[in-house]
């Protein structure tokens, strides 16, 4: 279907403030009087504070407030996508290198830095453990002393008997596979404004993906009426899951309610990479088995999630064992998965959410499995590939795929026929090609509350506003939604505009998360949309004594469908209902939205990668990217997402190395300097394409893309490592010294067998 | 009490003339005492390209450079590009060709790229990457905004 | 941070500064390597005197066959100068492989070896050239050879409380020298290389007459390898003679273990790849001549 606005290649709606620098970020905004906070960190990975003294920093000139266990609230802090309540603010223990241990605020960031220094703290240092299969063990710390073992958290899935399933089973492949923390490293740095006025009311300026979560949690928190607070999301500068939970907003609040002033709390790069959340790191031991043919029989995995010092989300572990049971057709499934406690950075959410792990996985298993019987690795995905129809994740109905166009279209794009070739020339670098699929749903029906409402106003002169809760972090969410909206009133885009993520003005929203922006608050806007336009035609139709659906709107004309040479244009409407002087009407549209289904994104990705076998240094050529998001009401938006995408899964993959410090636990590279997050230089040629298979569901067709195009790399580039030097690696990141040292193993083990 | 010390530099255009702390960043005179937040801070360190702006044409890290060293030179920042009523080249190609997404890193990306320009407005497309690869960015996987680049260039030499 | 901070226009005026601060006062030139230690508390100082306003060090000159590049000169300049990249391929090829290009258009190459960072890529080239540091002080101006500046990771003996480097000197390559630069690192830009080498080499026709070798970051300062140049010396020009050269400045390294940047095992083996790679490259560029 051809629309006018929808399925355009049109540049984002406040792309010139980004550009010149007008765009105001969290860490941008000045209020009057206001101060600024530090937050003092354990240099421990897991001690008792046995006493802190912050009596010297209050009194420093300058100082306007101090936090500490001596006076923070001593409550459970809730916390967001339904984690559970753990922490508490400055507790009794730290549990990671750069836990909180206090705070203040300061008349600058000069006199907090200072200050901060003043603060005399006493601990008590505690026998810290950093691997999750040692932390589960018994006689190992423990962490939480209310979960056993360090196990914070337990899921379990299963379909079938995986036993009988094994029994059937012509071939078992079994094999373990490891994944890393990797970090977000968004430009701008957690942060937040809070402050209080004499009514009582908080305002909160946040860099927060979830703007109403936060404002739930923070009401409850505090114990105010959430009447009473106000949450605010200015320019956002990327989240990618790190701003899915409360890092510092509720520091400021009370910050700013001991000071009496506005207090803004940033953090700076060391905290960003080493205090706030990371990926969460897996172990998953996948087991296998296929009849001879290549029909699975059964699939067995067991999994731990290392969830750092703290669970803030026990959603990763469901997510992954969704993931590697649900993707294939499969009989027989069990997932049996712990989250584990160690004194490390928390993990929290993070593009994929646990997805990506997974995939890393079982795309990997499926390609040794396809070598094995001698398949093509695509024919034995599209043989077993979960299709349209088919349950799929999070217990959903899969109602559209593209898979199959995907792979079709991203195999010739890469040469899939120079497999086993490349790899076969002449010289100390060696080439190879690597497939991965890929499928991800869109927002999160059944798992955690999954709905938005929105509001749409005519404004007297015809144009017309959307009053979202969403926020944009760069994903293009308010040009698309304007770009809904637009379509469905049949208005030029230039005469919508947007106001996102306040929830002070704007309607509830779900949150940016699980590539749901689109595909549920999307509905919610041409639901709103639908019912201003209704009432305004309704309005229309009294008028002119006809019926609403005897009119229809386009590029800001009302036309009579019968006669369509007679049209008035939408503005005398809006003009005349607004000034009559009875029986003026405002034309007000809104709706909640919860989408009944859960569509889900499919794409398949290739990488052809060289390996210099010499230095062991793997090389990503060219990536290849097709993905099926059903109909793309911004293509442009659509590939910009994929194309971030691709450069964060390379680094997942072979350059994202988060080192930290075996004896102390401290992270040694959180600086950009050292965690390899990839410049110009360091990416490959990319083709990205588009399956646009209608999805019933989804507003338009359009399915989400936020998070499926971090699925498939890494397996890719294991792939076609495995094709350019025949091994394969279970571990990412896949670094040269890890490839130099199985490159000189596979080679003294050839000349042993000689 | 700390000094002062007169600086003193040409800013998009105007003259600041300014009492600062002696061991202030240019970064710090820029963006908190002058308000240009278009400059943004986003390791202090000089590793991320977030804080770009060009002194007498040349782009460099603002965060680490003192502020003493932009002694009577010219600087630009972002805000110094273009008007409301006419947009850079560059700033309009990185609007049409989807190179920017949050726009936490445009400006100082926008800035490297100017400075490339000036210099060669015929840039290849490996010229135009070693021009950016000081500037991270996280959203975008630089593949529109080096196009955007190219495309500025061809409209500039036009 | 500091308290006072100069940018005097003469040599002189930088001298009488320290002079008489007594020590308390430091040169910075592009500061790229200074003002990250400063911020990060690992050095502190009292006042800077900033030289890059001097115009006098702002000049890359050939007199003969000798080379000056005056300590105002940036990588940026130094990458981009005809003069070096035909005279001295391998100190522009280092100058280009520096941070980035916001990096290079402030970091000095004589700051580069004042700082004495063992991987120092512009200062690994200037020691496979042989090079000379001219140091003024109010005493005395002398020329040392680059290789007697070091005194441990991150010290120099340039004392910049006291006396000032203001030009580095070399030979421009001959018809019959070839040279190289290579790097090894995690990530094509603002990286600091897991490892560096730099050579020189002195052919006709198919033998070595003589080569300089220089690998870092494996000794406290870039190594030049005598045993590989020993080896080199006189020698024909095949992969056997290259291989022990190579071997040798390995065995010569002695890399240590490294969390950020690799294992010694690995740092020892890529020692032998880098200099292979670097002769071979080198030898390549003779016989374009």
């Amino acid at each position: 279907m051809e629309y006018t606005i929808v399925g355009k290649r049109l540049p984002l709606i406040d792309a010139s403030e980004k550009v010149t620098g007008r765009a105001l970020f969290t860490g941008d905004i000045e209020i009057p009087g206001m101060l600024h906070a530090r937050i003092l960190r354990s240099p421990y990975a897991h001690a008792r504070v046995l006493r802190i003294d912050t009596c010297q920093a209050e009194r420093f000139p300058g100082v306007k407030a101090v936090l500490s266990k001596n006076n923070a609230p001593r409550l459970k802090i809730p916390a967001t996508l339904g984690g559970p309540r753990e922490r508490i603010m400055f507790g009794e223990k730290v549990r990671y290198v750069g836990d909180e241990v206090a705070a203040l605020a300061a008349i600058s960031k000069e006199v907090a830095e200072e200050a901060l220094k003043l603060i005399k703290v006493e601990y008590e240092e505690l026998p810290a453990i950093f691997d999750p299969e040692e932390a589960i063990k018994p006689g190992a710390p423990i962490i939480n002393p209310d979960k056993e073992r360090n196990i914070a958290g337990s899921v379990k899935l299963g379909d079938g008997n995986v036993e009988a399933g094994f029994q059937e089973a012509d071939y078992i492949f079994e094999e373990t596979f490891k994944t890393s923390s990797q970090r977000h490293a968004t430009m701008e740095t957690h942060g937040a404004i809070a402050s209080f006025d004499m009514t009582g009311q908080l305002t909160v300026w946040a860099s927060t993906q979830l703007p109403f979560h936060i404002h739930r949690i923070l009401a409850e928190y505090l114990g105010i009426p959430m009447s009473k607070i106000r949450v605010v999301t200015p320019y956002l500068g990327g989240g990618f899951g790190s701003k899915l939970h409360m890092i510092v907003e509720h520091i400021c609040a009370l910050l700013a309610k001991i000071a009496g002033k506005p207090v803004k709390l940033v953090l700076n790069r060391e905290e960003e990479f080493s205090a706030t959340v990371t990926r969460h790191a897996f172990s998953i031991r996948l087991k296998i088995g296929v009849k001879r043919d290549g029909i699975l029989t059964a699939i067995k995995a067991d999994a731990i999630a290392n969830v750092g010092a703290y669970i803030y989300v026990f959603g990763p572990l469901w997510a992954a064992g969704d993931g590697l049971i649900t993707t294939y057709r499969c009989p027989n499934v069990e997932f049996q998965g712990y989250s584990v406690y160690t004194n490390l950075t928390p993990a929290g959410g993070f593009r994929g959410y646990g997805n990506t792990q997974a995939h890393f996985a079982i795309e990997s298993m499926v390609d040794m499995i396809a070598e094995k019987l001698g398949i093509d690795p695509i024919e034995f995905r599209l043989k077993n590939y979960k299709q349209a129809g088919d349950i799929g994740l999070g217990n959903t109905r899969i109602t559209s795929s593209g898979l199959a166009e995907c792979l079709a279209v991203g195999s010739e794009k890469i040469g899939w026929g120079l497999r086993n070739k490349l790899s076969k020339e002449e010289g100390p670098k060696k080439r190879g090609v690597g497939a991965a699929c890929l499928v991800h749903r869109s927002g999160t029906l059944f798992a955690l509350p999954d709905y938005s409402a929105v509001f749409v106003k005519f404004n007297e002169d015809g144009t017309a506003t959307v009053l979202t809760g969403a926020t944009d972090l760069g994903t293009g969410s308010h040009t698309t939604l304007a770009q809904i909206a637009a379509e469905e009133l049949g208005l030029q885009l230039e005469a919508v505009n947007v106001i996102g993520g306040d929830t002070g003005t704007t309607p509830i929203d779900r949150g940016a998360f699980a590539s749901g922006t689109l595909y549920v608050t999307g509905s919610a806007v041409r639901a709103a949309a639908a019912d201003a336009k209704q009432q305004l035609l309704s309005y229309t139709g009294k008028k002119f004594h006809a019926a609403p659906e005897d009119f229809e709107i386009k590029m800001g004309r009302i036309y009579f469908k019968r006669l369509p040479e007679k049209w008035i244009a939408l503005s005398e409407i809006t003009k005349e209902s607004s000034k009559a002087k009875k029986g003026a009407k405002a034309f007000l549209g809104k709706a909640s939205f919860e989408n009944p289904a859960a569509a889900h994104s499919f794409g398949a990705q290739f990488a052809e990668v060289e390996v210099d076998t010499e230095t062991g240094q793997a090389e990503v050529l060219k990536m290849v990217a097709i993905h099926d998001i059903g109909k793309a009401i911004n293509p442009l938006v659509v590939e910009g997402q994929i194309e971030g995408a691709l450069q964060q899964g390379i680094g997942f993959a072979l350059t994202e190395d988060p080192i930290i410090d075996k004896k102390t636990g401290r992270m040694l590279n959180a600086n950009f300097a050292n965690y390899m997050v990839l410049t110009t230089l360091d990416m490959p040629k990319i083709e990205v394409g588009l399956s646009e298979p209608m999805d019933p569901t989804g507003p338009f067709g359009a399915k989400g893309i936020g998070e499926p195009p971090t699925l498939g790399v890494a397996p890719a580039i294991a792939n076609a490592i495995y094709d350019a030097i025949g091994v394969r690696f279970t571990e990412i990141p896949i670094t040269p010294e890890k490839i130099f040292k199985a490159l000189k193993m596979k080679k003294s083990s050839s000349q042993q067998e000689q | 009490m700390t000094s002062k010390t007169f600086l003193r530099m040409i800013v998009n255009g105007e003259v600041v003339e300014r009492a600062i702390r002696p061991s202030a960043m240019l970064l710090d005179i820029l963006r908190y005492e002058l308000g240009f937040t278009g400059v943004k801070e986003a390791c202090g360190r000089g590793e991320c390209g977030a804080c770009t702006v060009l002194v007498d044409g040349i782009a460099i890290s603002s965060c680490i450079t003192p502020a003493l060293k932009a002694m009577n030179k010219e600087i630009v920042t972002i805000e110094g590009l273009g008007s409301s009523a006419k947009l850079h080249p560059i700033q309009e190609a990185f609007i049409e060709h989807g190179a920017v997404q949050c726009g936490f890193c445009t400006p100082g990306m926008i800035l490297s790229a100017k400075a490339l320009l000036d210099k060669n407005l015929s840039p290849t497309e490996e010229e135009v990457k070693v021009g950016l690869s000081g500037n991270l960015c996280r959203c975008t996987g630089y593949v529109k905004i080096i196009e955007a680049v190219l495309s500025a260039a061809e409209k500039m030499r036009k | 941070m500091w308290d006072e901070y100069f940018s005097p226009k003469s040599v002189r005026e930088v001298l009488e500064i320290l002079q008489s601060y007594k020590g308390q006062a430091r040169i910075i030139a592009g500061g790229t390597d200074l003002i990250p230690e400063i911020k990060g508390q690992i050095r502190k100082v009292k006042c800077l005197v900033d030289i890059s306003e001097i115009d006098l060090l702002k000049k890359i000159e050939i007199d003969g066959d000798t080379i000056k590049i005056g300590a105002g000169i940036t990588h940026s300049e130094v990458a981009a100068s005809e003069l070096i990249r035909e005279q001295a391929m391998v100190l522009a090829e280092a100058a280009s492989a520096v941070g980035s290009p916001l990096i290079r258009n402030q970091g000095t190459v004589v700051g580069n070896v004042v700082n004495a960072q063992p991987a120092a890529d512009t200062a690994v080239a200037l020691f496979a050239l042989g090079a000379e540091i001219e140091i003024v002080s109010q005493r005395a101006t002398k020329i040392v050879p680059i290789e007697k500046l070091y005194k441990g990771v991150g010290l120099s003996k340039i004392d910049s409380t006291m006396e000032m480097a203001t030009a580095v000197y070399f030979k421009s390559l001959k018809n019959n020298q070839g040279s190289a630069f290579v790097r090894l690192a995690q990530r094509k830009a603002l990286t600091l290389p897991i490892l560096n080498a730099a050579v020189v080499v002195t052919a006709q026709k198919d033998r070595f007459s003589e080569a300089r070798v220089v690998v870092a970051p494996v000794a406290p300062r870039p190594l030049r390898s005598k045993k590989a140049e020993a080896i080199l010396t006189d020698a024909p020009i095949s992969p056997e003679y290259i291989n022990k050269a190579a071997e040798a400045v390995a065995f010569e390294a002695q890399p240590r273990e490294s969390a950020l940047r690799g294992s010694a095992e690995y740092r020892m083996e890529m020692v032998k790849v880098l200099l292979v790679r670097a002769l071979r490259l080198a030898i390549q560029r003779v016989k374009e001549k």
